[in-house]
């Protein structure tokens, strides 16, 4: 009984068809002399059965035309959101682009030495609030 | 005609190929929703959103990884489980389990006696209620295994989780049922 204990996650994954062979052996030697555990294969295989035949179930009559309703819904072209969407992205484009080359071009005076320190990080601060 | 020709036609923008294939799978997804979701409206809701993504997603569908009917299964577990999450249903009886019966397509054996059919029955409605109960996990395995014949690999994968989970899951789900069924007298 209690060897049957331990064996019945084996004995089930033998009835699933996924285990080794040496464990299959193992199920298989126990299952010549265990009478208990072959009605409980048998049980597994009837629940098994069972539970196939609970499907399908009969949906419900307007399901349908309350899909069609869903679907039509899906199927619409959001012009307005695609627009809108585009003209942000354009708009945020072209920002960074002279965000990026204010950058350059304080880059560039400040290696000519024209900025003091304090001028440098004072314009660079601005460009980074002007930014954001 | 063939699920993949419809695919095929629905690719190409027909519309009444994508409600042919509705049409053919709706009971089955309706079905996995409400065992899942044990919620009638919430069943549908989820089972039609099930057929958007199918809608969206179809030209995503690899045909040599498995059948539709397998592959809308799993789309339709997964939303449920994302369902169920969301809503922290779980554990809440929202349906009577009477209101299924009668609602279901299969066919009533007339070989049984009366007693046997009396029997058969009164089982199934036992499985039922027991399947309703169970981890929402377990409920997913069990109905993608036996009702959908999903391979644990395939579940597996579905699920994303280890294949020794899906077995521990399986095993643990369908001994709950068999001793669940003892204690009742019906097995």
């Amino acid at each position: 009984m209690n060897e049957c204990h331990k064996l019945l996650p084996l004995i089930h994954d033998w009835v699933e068809g996924c285990i080794s062979f040496e464990e299959a052996l193992i199920v298989q030697e126990h299952l010549r002399k265990c009478a208990l555990c072959n009605s409980i294969i048998l049980e597994w295989l009837e629940i098994g059965d069972e539970i196939a035949k609970l499907l399908p179930i009969n949906a419900p009559q307007k399901f349908g035309e309350t899909l069609s309703l869903k679907f039509g819904e899906i199927s619409r072209i959001p012009v307005f959101e695609l627009i809108f969407g585009w003209f942000l992205a354009v708009c945020a484009a072209v920002c960074f682009k002279k965000i990026l080359a204010s950058f350059a071009l304080l880059f560039l005076h400040s290696l000519s030495n024209s900025f003091s320190w304090i001028e440098l990080t004072l314009n660079y601060i601005y460009l980074i609030f002007n930014f954001l | 005609m063939e699920d993949n020709e419809l695919i095929r036609r629905c690719l190409q923008g027909d519309k009444a190929a994508f409600d042919e294939l509705v049409h053919r799978y709706r009971d089955r997804v309706y079905g996995i929703a409400l065992y899942m979701l044990r919620d009638i409206e919430l069943a549908e809701d989820i089972a039609q959103e099930a057929f958007l993504r199918v809608f969206q997603k179809l030209g995503l569908f690899d045909q040599r990884k498995g059948a539709f009917s397998k592959w809308v299964a799993t789309l339709t577990v997964r939303l449920c489980l994302n369902a169920l999450k969301k809503k922290n249903r779980d554990g809440q009886l929202l349906i009577n389990t009477s209101e299924l019966d009668g609602n279901e397509t299969q066919q009533q054996d007339f070989s049984e006696t009366p007693e046997e059919v009396w029997w058969l029955n009164e089982r199934r409605r036992i499985i039922k209620d027991l399947l309703e109960i169970l981890p929402p996990m377990q409920r997913a395995t069990l109905l993608l295994r036996y009702g959908e014949d999903l391979s644990i690999q395939e579940i597996a994968e579905a699920l994303k989780v280890p294949v020794g989970t899906v077995k521990a899951w399986l095993f643990r789900g369908r001994e709950t049922l068999r001793r669940k069924l003892k204690e009742a007298g019906v097995m």
